[in-house]
């Protein structure tokens, strides 16, 4: 952008007096730009158009529709599985974890002092 | 605000009254969308009624994440380029920066200074020449006072898009502008 013109439009718009042949054309152009184009429609037409329309049909919610029957889905499948396979819950691989408190809890502690410093120091700089 | 929920929740429910109350309160908006972009006057009231059905159509999902005018603006800018579309109009990209420029700030130097009023006709006919991008910015900045988000929400342009493109539209027309001024009568 040219900052001269930039400058001079905006003094023209805050309505700041400005010199000049640039400022004198601006002030021609801004008190144009107020006048109607003249795309006028019919002085019936609010009328003409509201009698054309039929009832509004009553939105139908797809998006619950698929939630619903993604849950629905999701929970018989997880019963056929469960049937199916003769699933037991298990710790599985995290038994290991008892054998070592320590590990476990500076685990927890680490992630939790990340999550801490990300809220205090990162997210307040870069949110607005 | 909450005249538009009021009004909106009552066109909904399907009452024509509102409904033609709601026309009246938007035609102005929507015409000057619409003519802005189509620059033809014989498909203005048509596109515009089309506009209103579909917004009667539609204005049960209406959330009010924005206002009902931007909502009604956007309607009226797709449905204005559809109907080039489908008129097989090319719905060009603003042309190159230099060319198109030279092309809008011809050479022609007016023989006599114009009065005030034939000055601002004037200014209105220039804006018939200027890309329909430019045409709809300027007239929704201008006439609408709406700003540069809602301007960019109802035409899905970036805000930087917008400030850019009202800027450039008002330096093409002051230049032509300039060559008008200064003439002895």
């Amino acid at each position: 952008m040219n900052k001269s013109d930039e400058n001079i439009q905006k003094q023209v718009e805050a309505g700041m007096p400005a010199t000049g042949i640039d400022a004198d054309a601006y002030q021609l152009v801004f008190k144009s730009l107020k006048k109607n184009p003249g795309f006028n429609l019919s002085p019936d037409f609010a009328q003409k158009v509201a009698a054309l329309s039929k009832a509004p049909a009553t939105a139908f919610n797809w998006d619950k529709i698929f939630l619903i029957s993604g849950i629905v889905g999701f929970i018989g499948a997880l019963i056929y599985v469960i049937t199916y396979t003769q699933f037991t819950l298990s710790a599985g691989a995290f038994h290991f974890v008892s054998g070592y408190p320590a590990l476990f809890a500076f685990g927890a502690a680490f992630i939790f002092l990340l999550n801490w410093l990300d809220k205090k120091l990162l997210r307040n700089t870069h949110s607005v | 605000m909450t005249d538009d929920k009021a009004l909106a929740s009552y066109v909904a429910q399907g009452n024509k009254h509102a409904f033609e109350l709601l026309i009246r309160k938007h035609e102005r908006l929507v015409a000057h969308m619409v003519g802005r972009v189509v620059s033809n006057s014989e498909d203005l009231e048509e596109i515009c009624q089309d506009v209103f059905l579909r917004v009667y159509e539609k204005i049960s999902e209406f959330n009010f994440q924005s206002k009902l005018s931007t909502w009604i603006a956007t309607i009226a800018y797709r449905q204005a380029i559809n109907h080039l579309r489908k008129k097989k109009i090319e719905w060009s990209d603003i042309p190159e920066e230099e060319s198109f420029t030279a092309h809008f700030i011809s050479d022609d130097n007016p023989e006599e200074k114009l009065n005030d009023d034939d000055m601002e006709a004037l200014v209105l006919k220039m804006i018939d020449h200027l890309p329909p991008q430019y045409r709809v910015v300027l007239t929704l900045y201008h006439l609408q006072d709406m700003n540069y988000q809602e301007i960019g929400e109802a035409t899905g342009m970036p805000e930087g898009t917008v400030k850019n493109y009202l800027f450039r539209a008002r330096q093409l027309l002051k230049e032509n502008v300039k060559k008008y001024l200064g003439k002895e009568v």
